[in-house]
Order: C-alpha cells, then structure tokens, then sequence
C-alpha cells in the first residue's frame, strides 16, 4: 500500500491532515479518514517491528524509519539560510518558511530518525492569518503600512524537530539569609540583622523539557511559543505531516541537552530557594546541581511559521500550533514614536505645570 | 537837663563795665573742637570741621574733639595725659571726649570725659580711628571719623528732645530721649546684662534702636528708629531692635527679654512689645516678646516671621534686615488686631518660598511629563517584541516532585547598626518662657 503518497482511497487526489477535525481530509472529494485507520494501513506496511524507544540516557538512539515510509517525501534545501524541510512533493514549496527565500532544490528524504512523538496541528491557517492580525492590534507604534496584508510573504505549517529531556535533578545548596528588626527610641533608629545559613538538598523532576532540534529556527522563537500541552502529543504517524511541513533535526540530543539543563538549573534553585521561607533575605551561596537524564523523545511540533517583508527587512512570526500562542517582533514607526513622545511630554507637562501654578497662587 | 544826660551816661559806663564783667563762655563763643597743632588743615577746612563738629556736640550734649598732636607734649607727658589735659583747655563741658592723633609717633588716644564713658563702649574708638585712618588726607580722615561718631551717637543716644527735659512718654517725645546716665558699664558696653536698670514700665530708658556696635549708618539709624516709633505709637506695641557685642552666659532670647525690659521698652502695664536682638560676635538673633506679644507672636508665627528678616541677616544686610523685621511685626500687630494672628494654617508664603514653590512646580511638571511619556511610549515599544528566551523550566516540574531529604537553618549571628536620629535643629517656632525678673515672654534664638 502506498500509504506514504497519501492519496485518496476515493478519488486519488493527496490528502490533507485537517487540524479542525483531527483527521485526514482530501480537498477535491472532501473525503475524511481518521489517522487510526491510516495508523492500521501503516501498520501494514510494517516489514519489521519497532524499536522500542527505552533508551534515557543522553546516547538516544531512536527509531529508524520504516521501509516505504520515507518514500514520497521531499526535502527541500534553501540556499539562503541552509534549512532543510521535509514535505510530500505536493507542497511545492516556493519560500523557504524561516528566512523567507526561494528553495532552490529539492531531494528525495533520507536519513535522520523516525520522532516517538508528534502533537498534530489544532490550528489552521486562517486561525493563524487571524492571530497576525490580532497581533497587530493595539500597537500604537506599528507602522501602519506593515498591517498591509499585502506583505505577508508566506504562512507555513512546519512540524518543528523538538528534544524533549526527562531530568531527575539532586540540588545541594547553602543559602545565607537574615531576619531584620528594627526599632527606635528617641536618639536612635537600630537595626538588628540576624544570619542564618540555610541548607537544603533534595531532588526535583523536569518532564519534557523542550529544546529545538533544528539550527535553522531559532530557538529564542520556539522558546517563545512555549508550553505545548503534552498530553496531547501522539505516536508519530507520517500521516500527520500531510499538508505541512517538517524539519528534520540537524542539532542531536548531546548538543542540546545543555540548553535543558541551563533552565532545570535556574528552575531548581529558584524552587529550593522558595523552601528557605521566613526570611527578609535569602541569597544561594554555594549551589551543586547534578542531572541524572530519565529520557529523552524525539517530538514534532506544531508550528506555523509566518513571514513578512517592510523596508528591505524579514519578519517572522510563529505560532504554537497547539495553542496558538503568537509570537513575534514588529518593527518601530520612529516618527510616530517621537511624535507621541512629545504628545505625551507637552500635554502632561503643560497640564502640570499649569495645575501647579494655580495651586502656588492660592496657597 | 543835666541830670538826664548824667543818667544816660551811668547807663552806658554801667553797660560797658557789665560787658568787660561778663565770662567769655557766656557770650557763646565758637567752641574749638578740632584742634590742628600740626597746621595740616587750611582755616576753611578747619572751620568746616570744627562747625560740624559743634552741630554734633549741640544734638547729642558732647563734646567731640580731635587733636592732631604735634608730638611735642611727650618732653614731659604721655597722649593719654596730653588729651586730657587739651580736652580740659579747651573749656568744654563735662561730657565729651577726645580722639587725639601723634603722626610723629604713630600714637592714637581716645579719652572720653562725663556720660559719655557709659556710652561709648571700649571697641567703638577703634572703628571711629579705622574711619579716620582709612582715608588719604587730614581733611577727610576727620570728617570720617565725624561721620562715625554721628552714627554712633544717632543709634545710641538718639536726639535729645530739644526742650530739654527728660520725659521718656510717648506723648512729648516722638524722637526718644536717652538717659545714660546708668546705661553703661565701667567697659563701655550697654548694661544690659547683670544689674538691671531701675525702671519704671512704660519709661523707656533708650531708643527703640540701639546699635552698640554701629551696624548702621546714621542715615538708615534715623530712618530704622522713625519706622520703630511710628509703628510703636500705631499699635501702642514696642517694636525695639538691638545690637550688642556679644552675649554672656544668656541665650539670646533671655537676653533680649532683659534688655526689654530693664531697660523700660513695653506699652502699658503688660510691657506689650517685642525685641529683636543681635550679638555680633556670637552671630546670634533673640526674639523677645511681651504682654500682647504672647498672642501676636504664636510658635508658628514666629518661624514665619524668621523668614522674613533671617534671609537679610545671613547676608549682613542689617538695614533690610531690622526693615522687614519691622514691617514684619507691623503685620503680624495688625493680623493678630483681627483676632486671627498668624498661625498654622495662616501662614502667608514668603517672595522666596513661593518663587521656589513655582520652580518646584515647573521641574516636577517637566519630571513627571518626562517620566510618563518615557514611560507610555516605552512600554509601547515593549508591545513590539514578543520574542524572549525562556530561562526557566517550571513548566515542565513534575507535579509534587520536589523532594527535601535534607534541610536544617542554623543560626550564625547578630549585629546591631544604630544611627542617630536627626535632631530637629529648627530653631525657629518659639517657645513661651521667664525673663530673669519672671516675666512671662515668648520667643526664640538663632544663628545668622
């Protein structure tokens, strides 16, 4: 069974993943399949079994790609910022979704490993036409022009290649804190400071804590658009890429794990520091941390991916396909800037100013 | 016929014997009161001197002599005993005094003779010798030292009624008359201090200005005492201001309230009035007040008072500073006359407190302008960015899997830091207290 061009059992066409209804849907015979019938259909194509995914430690090694299952899946290479994204071949991808320019080749997939785990769109694409425009309200300093739909170069759904970390975390850290009273009598105001050391170690766990896999998209954007819901997240099924894109991962879980554990460290002393209670003051003197990994998934994502261009510039935004977080920086209308800023500065101060004088005339 | 011509000319031999009888000093002979041994003054510059010299000697009832000496009288005296002895040729009354000059030598004398020991204090010859000394000919050193001696006896002993009598009441005496007899010490200074002066309330013994130490020109002395009385007479309220040297152990404001009041200042049986005092050496101000005073002049009304002379003071302006001093107890008078003396809640903003007020007012309209354009447009520039890195992983903490298998707090130690409270170093405000002779007043002291 050719599962892996996703045609339509009815009329053959190429068949989408439908984020409204969760399911499989062809746009020519509005035919809709669930992915548990296409699960089944893959299943058959099953040559040999999977490899379970047990392994926690930091050496991840995978699942490997079903024989049939890569097939009729594209890859295509952008000249400009080296992405590589992964679609059937009907995409006909014509800018590359995370700087914008033209995709100049394409290849047959290969490689990589098969993710454990993907959270299928929730959220089309007009709900992600519709946040950008919600994100363009009530910004007073957006320049008009940019709201122009007309520069909105293109909108992408791409399934982001995200690490997700299970990390147990043993914290040993000594806390100074002091306790302050203070009093007077009338020749002097005292103040009695009283140090205590605090000692506190014990153990914290972290599950999924993500990290982006992927060296094109940048990682202070996929930070932004977090949480995903994980109870959502699904056993990968390739047909849940049909209609979107999907990066495949070029930073490997060694290389991301530190970036895990930055934010496990920050988040463990920040929540033993909330055990040192009673205090006035309370400062990590002496802090060990050490991580003991407890897994790691290899996880798509949902991410549709925006981009405009203004004034010879590129402005990507995202959105949490799950939850439809929107994220993304805008440009500054200067002049209207410094025009409100005078506004603001003229109108207050002369409010003030003439507020104050009468008030003097009077006292 | 015969006996009619006989007669006539007994009256004529009878006249003419009665004015060869007749003592010089009675035919009211020009007095010499600078003499000129060294012949550096021309008879006109002489006559100039000696003639203002006589008009200060006339208004003030002594004598001010200058000799320059020629050095001569040193074969057998010394200048003290020379002066003396110049001062006693010269037939001039008991009371006076004379500055005598030895170039030759480069001596000065001062000795004064009569009432005016108790008046000229022991510092006061050296700054009518300075005004001397300072200037570049005989001629004009002289007529400084004229100068300063004029200004000296304007605000100390004020005009002399012209009729001649001693009587201090308000009603016959505008200008104030002086009796100092027992107004000085044997050190020249006012006695003000530890033997009070027998009065009577309501006898003023002294001006209403009395500058010891000559912070006054003589033309500032007569306007400051005119502006003194007239406010005095227009509320029946004595508004007294006095310079002296220095303190002793007092503080300036018992001070002041002695000096009021040995020396006879207050209206009516309540001795209503007030005193500004100076001491010059310490740099202190007391502020005394009487009878009516009391409600005139409450603790608040008096801080606001400070401000209106204080300021002047601090820049040795004294004349602007007795000015507003005055003018200022004339509208405190006048308010407190409406029921409602100055007090919290009344108190007028001086020129400068509103002028700072209004500064104030456009800096903390241009802050606060500043500050809220600063801050609305910055915060809608915030608005723009939407892209930050996530530092934290709380949101992925696994529920209730924080774990404490060790926790203990030990107490290490203590230390205790104390600073000082300020000190309400505000002077101003006044308090009600006791003169030396138990009289209730209020008032305060301070520093200028």
């Amino acid at each position: 069974m050719d599962l892996m061009d996703y045609k339509c059992p009815n009329c053959g066409g190429a068949i989408r993943f439908d984020p409204g209804k969760q399911d499989l849907v062809c746009p020519y015979c509005d035919t809709v399949l669930s992915v548990e019938s296409l699960k089944s259909m893959d299943e058959q194509l099953q040559h040999a079994p999977e490899k379970k995914g047990e392994s926690v430690s930091l050496d991840y090694e995978g699942k490997e790609w079903q024989e049939g299952e890569q097939q009729g899946m594209m890859v295509y290479s952008c000249n400009s910022c080296s992405g590589e994204i992964v679609g059937d071949e009907t995409l006909g991808a014509t800018s590359c979704p995370f700087c914008g320019n033209a995709v100049v080749m394409t290849a047959t997939f290969s490689g990589t490993l098969r993710p454990d785990r993907v959270i299928p769109f929730k959220l089309d694409k007009k709900e992600a036409l519709a946040a950008l425009q919600r994100h363009y309200v009530g910004k007073k300093l957006l320049p008009r022009v940019f709201k122009d739909r007309n520069h909105l170069d293109e909108v992408k759904g791409v399934y982001v290649p995200f690490w997700l970390f299970d990390v147990e975390a043993y914290a040993e850290i000594d806390y100074s804190a002091t306790k302050v009273r203070v009093w007077s009598d009338s020749d002097y105001d005292y103040t009695e400071t009283s140090v205590y050391k605090a000692f506190r170690a014990g153990t914290i766990g972290y599950q999924r804590v993500p990290v982006d896999g992927s060296k094109v998209i940048d990682d202070t954007l996929m930070e932004s658009i977090e949480p995903y819901d994980f109870a959502e997240a699904v056993d990968f099924q390739t047909a849940y890429l049909a209609g979107y894109f999907a990066n495949k991962y070029d930073v490997d879980a060694k290389q991301s794990v530190s970036r895990a554990n930055e934010r496990i460290k920050t988040s463990t002393e920040s929540a033993f520091a909330q055990t040192v209670v009673g205090y006035d003051t309370v400062d990590a003197r002496k802090t060990s941390i050490q991580l003991q990994s407890g897994g790691i998934c290899y996880a798509l994502l949902p991410v549709w991916l925006l981009s405009t261009s203004w004034n010879d510039g590129k402005y990507i935004f995202a959105m949490n396909g799950q939850t439809g977080k929107f994220v993304g920086d805008l440009p500054l209308d200067r002049a209207a800037y410094k025009s409100w800023f005078i506004k603001i500065l003229g109108i207050t101060a002369a409010a003030l100013l003439a507020a104050s004088q009468i008030i003097v005339t009077f006292l | 016929m015969k006996k009619r011509y006989q007669f006539l000319a007994i009256l004529l031999l009878a006249i003419w014997l009665l004015v060869l009888v007749t003592p010089v000093s009675l035919l009211a002979a020009p007095k010499t009161l600078i003499v000129d041994e060294m012949n550096v003054l021309t008879q006109s510059e002489k006559d100039n001197v000696n003639a203002r010299a006589e008009q200060i000697s006339a208004k003030y009832n002594m004598d001010a002599v200058f000799l320059l000496a020629t050095g001569d009288y040193r074969a057998g005296s010394d200048l003290t005993a020379y002066s003396k002895a110049v001062y006693e040729k010269l037939n001039l009354s008991q009371n006076g005094f004379i500055m005598s000059f030895d170039e030759k030598n480069a001596l000065w004398e001062f000795v004064a003779f009569g009432s005016a020991q108790g008046v000229i204090g022991e510092k006061v010859p050296y700054e009518w010798f300075d005004a001397f000394d300072k200037e570049k000919t005989y001629i004009a050193g002289i007529s400084a030292y004229l100068d300063s001696v004029e200004a000296f006896l304007a605000a100390n002993i004020g005009v002399p009624d012209t009729s001649g009598t001693t009587d201090t009441s308000e009603a016959t005496d505008n200008s104030g008359t002086t009796d100092t007899s027992g107004a000085t010490d044997s050190s020249g200074t006012p006695d003000t201090t530890n033997t009070p002066v027998p009065t009577t309330p309501g006898v003023r013994q002294l001006p209403r200005l009395v500058d010891s130490v000559g912070l006054l020109s003589p033309d500032q002395a007569v306007e400051l005492t005119a502006k003194l009385d007239e406010i005095s007479q227009r509320h029946q309220f004595d508004v007294v201001v006095a310079v002296v040297p220095e303190l002793d152990e007092r503080e300036a404001r018992l001070f002041a309230a002695d000096f009021f009041e040995q020396n006879g200042f207050g209206n009516g049986s309540n001795l209503d009035g007030a005193i500004l005092l100076l001491a010059t050496k310490e740099r202190d101000f007391g502020f005394a007040a009487f009878g009516h005073g009391l409600r005139v002049f409450t603790p608040a009304g008096q801080k606001y008072l400070d401000k209106l002379f204080l300021p002047y003071l601090k820049k040795d302006q004294y004349f602007e500073a007795f000015m507003a001093y005055a003018n200022g107890v004339d509208d405190f008078v006048a308010k407190a006359n409406t029921g409602q003396p100055y007090d919290k809640g009344n108190i007028p903003k001086t020129a400068a407190e509103i002028l700072k007020l209004r500064l104030i007012g456009v800096l903390v309209s241009l802050g606060v302008g500043l500050a809220l354009a600063g801050g609305i447009t910055s915060s809608w520039k915030r608005q723009l960015r939407s892209v930050y890195q996530e530092d934290s992983a709380h949101e992925y903490v696994r529920d209730d899997s924080i774990v404490l298998s060790q926790k203990y707090d030990t107490f290490v130690n203590n230390f205790v830091d104390k600073t000082a409270r300020p000190k309400d170093n505000d002077r101003g405000g006044g308090s009600t207290f006791s003169s030396s002779s138990g009289s209730s007043a209020t008032g305060h002291s301070g520093k200028y």
